[in-house]
């Protein structure tokens, strides 16, 4: 054996805590959107965890809280779109608005504590892990005073979505318009279209929604849309016969209300339906090659009264779930 | 727009609003705007009152904010030329014990390319 010292001069460091103990962790959490508030609720579950989350708007709901454009809703059932451990017998309809799911998630943030945890009109600047203390060091500008504060923790969770850095497209002469240029991602609430001239540029999922929902009111309508685009009937048909406007009665909704067992096989039974269409994404397989047929004979007929060279335009050449 | 899963948009009463006596669909490029018109390549010009730009968002998954993980690497340096890569969607190498809820789907949006 060695020696020993018989006096040593810097002692093992032995703390007197049992193996085991859960040792203090801080959590610093970037945006109180839907992801946020779920964190939320699995952190009254956790042993030794602060935290706290950084949310750049003035309140909670992310997308849902800054998406505001006509027609503006899920593509699937609310049903589904809600977390798998909370149910919301009081849905109006299968497919909701924006307005109600932010409402919803707004519920469930007052009873996660998220409001108690939350910094609002908070936008993380910048994270930088230090290694010698083991922590990220955050960088918070506070948006109404114009200060940056500084904070850290052991964990950083971005819980930030994509959906909010809206983009203006590249058109040359787009701000030289002196009309209304207005932007689905930061639509403003007063603005009224009614018996005005619009042009709605683009294909996708926002302009898809916005177009029929504004057609009623406007004057005219020009729909720019460079790419075709896959327009599937709506889906879980068999659960919404009226499509959109199907809405929950006041006696679904008192049974969804007194029987639990009965709303969770209704979301199961909304959730299946969901991913019993996951096949069709196989590249190259029967079903998708079978979906294809499907959706394309659904634009046909919905196209039927349309000049015949510009519905087939309107046909995509891509495969079926290739792009959205 | 938001959170179709499922790549294809559900569009109830879209193509159908297209053909109502109010509205064109316009396959042609925009060449330019001006102070009153949206101009297609063609040199059609279109005046209108309002544009509505449904043209989406940065979906790179890239950090807002400068993000600097151990020895110093920038995350948003670096996804900007590999793209957005995660372990599992949701851990990043040299981001200790950062973790972001996005799954990493970018170059190909197709689900199973």
């Amino acid at each position: 054996m060695g020696s020993l010292s018989a006096t040593p001069t810097t002692l093992p460091l032995v703390t007197p805590t049992p193996l085991n103990t859960p040792r203090p962790i801080r959590i610093i959490v970037i945006g109180a959107g839907i992801s946020g508030i779920a964190f939320a609720y699995k952190a009254l579950s956790l042993t030794n965890v602060t935290f706290v989350i950084y949310e750049k708007n003035a309140d909670v709901g992310g997308t849902w809280f800054e998406s505001r454009y006509p027609g503006c809703s899920c593509d699937i059932p609310a049903h589904s779109y809600s977390y798998p451990w909370v149910s919301n017998p009081e849905w109006s309809h299968v497919y909701v608005g924006a307005e109600e799911i932010c409402e919803f998630y707004k519920a469930r943030a007052r009873e996660y504590n998220v409001y108690e945890n939350t910094k609002f009109n908070h936008r993380v600047v910048s994270s930088e892990w230090d290694a010698e203390v083991g922590r990220w060091k955050v960088k918070a500008l506070d948006e109404k005073t114009g200060v940056v504060v500084e904070d850290e923790a052991e964990v950083v969770l971005n819980c930030a979505g994509v959906l909010n850095r809206w983009k203006w497209p590249e058109i040359q002469g787009l701000h030289s318009f002196e009309g209304t240029l207005v932007h689905t991602g930061n639509y403003p609430q007063d603005l009224d279209l009614t018996g005005k001239s619009v042009a709605v540029i683009g294909a996708g999922s926002s302009a898809i929604q916005v177009v029929p929902t504004i057609q009623p009111v406007v004057k005219s309508l020009t729909n720019f849309a460079r790419s075709a685009a896959w327009i599937a009937p709506q889906f879980v048909g068999r659960l919404a016969p009226d499509g959109r406007r199907t809405a929950y009665s006041e006696e679904q909704k008192r049974k969804f209300r007194e029987d639990a067992e009965y709303l969770k096989q209704y979301r199961r039974e909304v959730d299946h339906e969901l991913n019993s269409r996951f096949p069709n994404f196989y590249k190259g397989s029967p079903r998708q090659k079978a979906s294809r047929e499907l959706v394309e004979k659904s634009m046909r007929e919905k196209l039927a009264g349309m000049d015949s060279v510009l519905r087939e335009s309107l046909i995509p050449d891509f495969d079926v779930g290739c792009r959205r | 727009m938001l959170t179709s899963r499922f790549s294809v948009t559900p569009g109830e009463g879209y193509l159908e609003a297209l053909q109502e006596e109010n509205v064109e669909i316009v396959r042609t490029s925009i060449k330019e705007i001006t102070s009153n018109s949206v101009v297609t390549s063609e040199g059609k010009a279109y005046p209108v009152d309002v544009i509505i730009a449904a043209t989406g968002y940065d979906t790179s998954y890239t950090p807002a904010f400068k993000m600097t993980g151990r020895h110093g690497v920038d995350l948003g340096a670096r996804w900007a030329k590999t793209g957005a890569e995660a372990y599992f969607t949701c851990a990043v190498p040299d981001m200790p014990n950062y973790f972001s809820k996005f799954p990493s789907i970018t170059r190909d949006t197709s689900m199973l390319n």
